[in-house]
C-alpha cells in the first residue's frame, strides 16, 4: 500500500505540483520593495503577487513554463483585458509601473527557481529599471490618432489651385481619349498637392501636440481607404497636463476635414521598451 | 476633449500596446514564443476594419460633421 | 507578418484573382509610362486621343472580366496584400531602427 508520507511519494507529488507552477507570468515591474498579495485577479483567476528586489518588485502569477495560447478569440481577448487590469491595479497600488507585453513568462532552471531568476534579473537591471521608473513616474501614455477627409481636402485644393481648375474644365470639353489622359494628369497633380498638404498638416499638428506632452512616439498609421490616418502618436504626458492635450486636440478636431481619436490613459507601454 | 477609456472602443489600441510593446527582457530565462502561431493575430484581424470603428462610435461624430458640412454647402449653392 | 489573402475555396478563382491583380499592376505601369510621354510633349493630340482610348478600353475589359468572374474582391485582396508588403519593406528601409528592433526581439524570443 502506498504510504503518502514516504519520501519517494512526497517527492513525486511535489514534482508534479512543481511542473504546473514552474513559470512566473510577468505583468510589470512596480515602484515598491514590498512583498504583497494582490488577490486572484490574474489570467484564469490566478493569484497575483509581488517578488521584491531592492525598491522595485516584479508583479507575477505562477503558471506552467510555456506560453499562453488559444485559437479562441474570446479567450485571448479575456486574457489581454485581464493582463491590462492587473497592470492597472499595480499602477494604482504602487504609483508607477513598467508594463510588460502579453505572455512574458520566466522559467526556472535545474539549479535555480524562477523566483531566483527574477530576483537576479532585477538586481542586474536595477539601474536601468530605476531610470525608466523615474522617467515615467506621475505620467501616463495617451494615444492620438488624426484622420483626414481626402475628399474635403481635394475640394479645397480644387477651389484654389489654378492649374487644377483649368484641367477640370478641359476634361469636360475635350474628346474622350484626350479627357482620359487629362484625368490622369489631374489625378497625379492632385495627389502631389495632397501629399504636400498632408505633410504641412502633419508638421503643424505634431508641433502643436509636442508642446503639450513630455515625449512623443510616432507610430505606423493604419490603412483605411475611406478615412485615412494622417498621424498615429503615442504621447507620454504628465497626468496633470492631459487636459492641455485634450484642449489642443479639440481645436484640431474642430478644423474642417479632420477627426481625432484620443485614447488613454494607458500604462506607458510605448516608453519602456528598449535601452 | 476627453480621452476614451472604455474597453470595447479601445480594444484595438490595447492590443497594439500589449502585443507589440512593453518592457523587453533580454535573458535566457524568458520562455520562448518562437514557433507558436502569433498570439492575438486572429483577434486583431477580426477587429480591423471600418465597421468596427463605426460600431464603437469613432467615426459617427465625423460622419455627422461631413453631413452637416454638406448640408451647409448645398444651401450655399442654392443661394448663389 | 503579412499574408496575401487569396480565396482558395475555388482554386481557379484564386489563380484568376492573382493574374488579374498582376494585369492591373501592369496596366498601372502602362498608364504611368503613357503619362510620362504626354508630359514629355512628344505626342500629338490625335496620338494622345488614341492612347487615352486604348487605356480606357483596357480599363473596361479588366472591369468586365472581374465582374463576369466575380473576382473583384479577390483581386482587391491580392492588391491590398501586395501594398501591405511594399509598405512594410519601405518602412524598414526608411527606418532601419525599426527593423533592427524587430530582429532584436525575434532573437530574444529564440534564446
Amino acid at each position: 500500500m502506498l504510504d503518502a508520507n514516504k519520501p519517494e511519494v512526497v517527492a513525486a507529488n511535489e514534482e508534479k505540483a512543481e511542473s504546473k507552477n514552474e513559470g512566473r507570468y510577468l505583468y510589470c515591474i512596480a515602484d515598491s520593495g514590498k512583498r504583497v498579495d494582490l488577490g486572484k485577479i490574474g489570467l484564469d483567476g490566478k493569484e497575483v503577487y509581488t517578488i521584491p528586489s531592492g525598491a522595485l518588485c516584479a508583479v507575477v502569477h505562477n503558471c506552467p513554463s510555456e506560453p499562453y495560447k488559444s485559437e479562441d478569440n474570446e479567450v485571448v481577448k479575456r486574457w489581454v483585458i485581464t493582463h491590462e487590469k492587473v497592470v492597472e491595479v499595480a499602477w494604482e497600488r504602487f504609483g508607477a509601473v513598467l508594463p510588460l507585453g502579453f505572455d512574458t513568462i520566466i522559467k526556472g532552471e535545474e539549479d535555480k527557481s524562477p523566483e531566483e531568476n527574477i530576483k537576479n534579473w532585477l538586481k542586474e537591471e536595477y539601474p536601468n529599471l530605476k531610470e525608466k521608473m523615474d522617467k515615467i513616474r506621475g505620467k501616463a501614455e495617451y494615444g492620438v490618432q488624426i484622420f483626414w477627409d481626402p475628399k474635403f481636402i481635394a475640394d479645397e485644393i480644387g477651389k484654389t489651385n489654378g492649374e487644377i481648375k483649368k484641367l477640370n474644365q478641359d476634361i469636360k470639353s475635350k474628346p474622350k481619349g484626350m479627357a482620359y489622359m487629362l484625368k490622369q494628369k489631374l489625378e497625379n497633380l492632385l495627389k502631389k498637392e495632397m501629399e504636400e498638404k498632408a505633410d504641412l498638416y502633419f508638421k503643424d499638428f505634431y508641433a502643436r501636440i509636442k508642446k503639450c506632452v513630455d515625449e512623443i512616439k510616432v507610430e505606423k498609421t493604419k490603412r483605411n481607404e475611406k478615412k485615412p490616418m494622417l498621424m498615429n502618436l503615442s504621447c507620454l504626458v504628465d497626468k496633470e497636463k492631459s487636459k492641455e492635450l485634450g484642449e489642443e486636440l479639440e481645436k484640431i478636431y474642430s478644423e474642417e476635414g479632420f477627426a481625432v481619436r484620443f485614447t488613454g490613459p494607458w500604462p506607458p507601454y510605448s516608453f519602456v521598451a528598449f535601452g | 476633449m476627453e480621452p476614451v477609456r472604455n474597453t470595447n472602443a479601445t480594444l484595438v489600441d490595447l492590443l497594439d500596446r500589449i502585443l507589440d510593446k512593453g518592457l523587453v527582457i533580454y535573458a535566457d530565462v524568458v520562455v520562448s514564443v518562437a514557433g507558436v502561431p502569433l498570439i492575438g493575430v486572429n483577434l486583431r484581424a477580426a477587429l480591423a476594419g471600418m465597421e468596427t470603428m463605426l460600431k464603437y462610435g469613432v467615426m459617427v461624430d465625423w460622419d455627422e460633421k461631413s453631413r452637416a458640412w454638406e448640408r451647409e454647402h448645398r444651401q450655399e449653392k442654392q443661394v448663389s | 507578418m503579412n499574408m496575401i489573402d487569396i480565396d482558395t475555396d475555388n482554386l481557379k478563382h484564386g489563380v484568376l484573382g492573382l493574374v488579374i491583380a498582376l494585369v492591373e499592376v501592369i496596366r498601372d505601369a502602362l498608364k504611368i509610362q503613357a503619362f510620362k510621354r504626354m508630359e514629355g510633349g512628344s505626342l500629338k493630340e490625335d496620338e494622345l486621343e488614341r492612347l487615352g482610348q486604348a487605356l480606357m478600353d483596357l480599363d473596361k475589359a479588366i472591369e468586365q472580366i472581374k465582374q463576369e468572374q466575380g473576382i473583384t474582391q479577390a483581386v482587391q485582396s491580392v492588391r491590398d496584400g501586395l501594398d501591405s508588403i511594399v509598405d512594410d519593406v519601405l518602412d524598414k528601409m526608411i527606418n532601419p531602427e525599426r527593423w533592427r528592433e524587430e530582429v532584436g526581439q525575434k532573437q530574444v524570443k529564440r534564446l
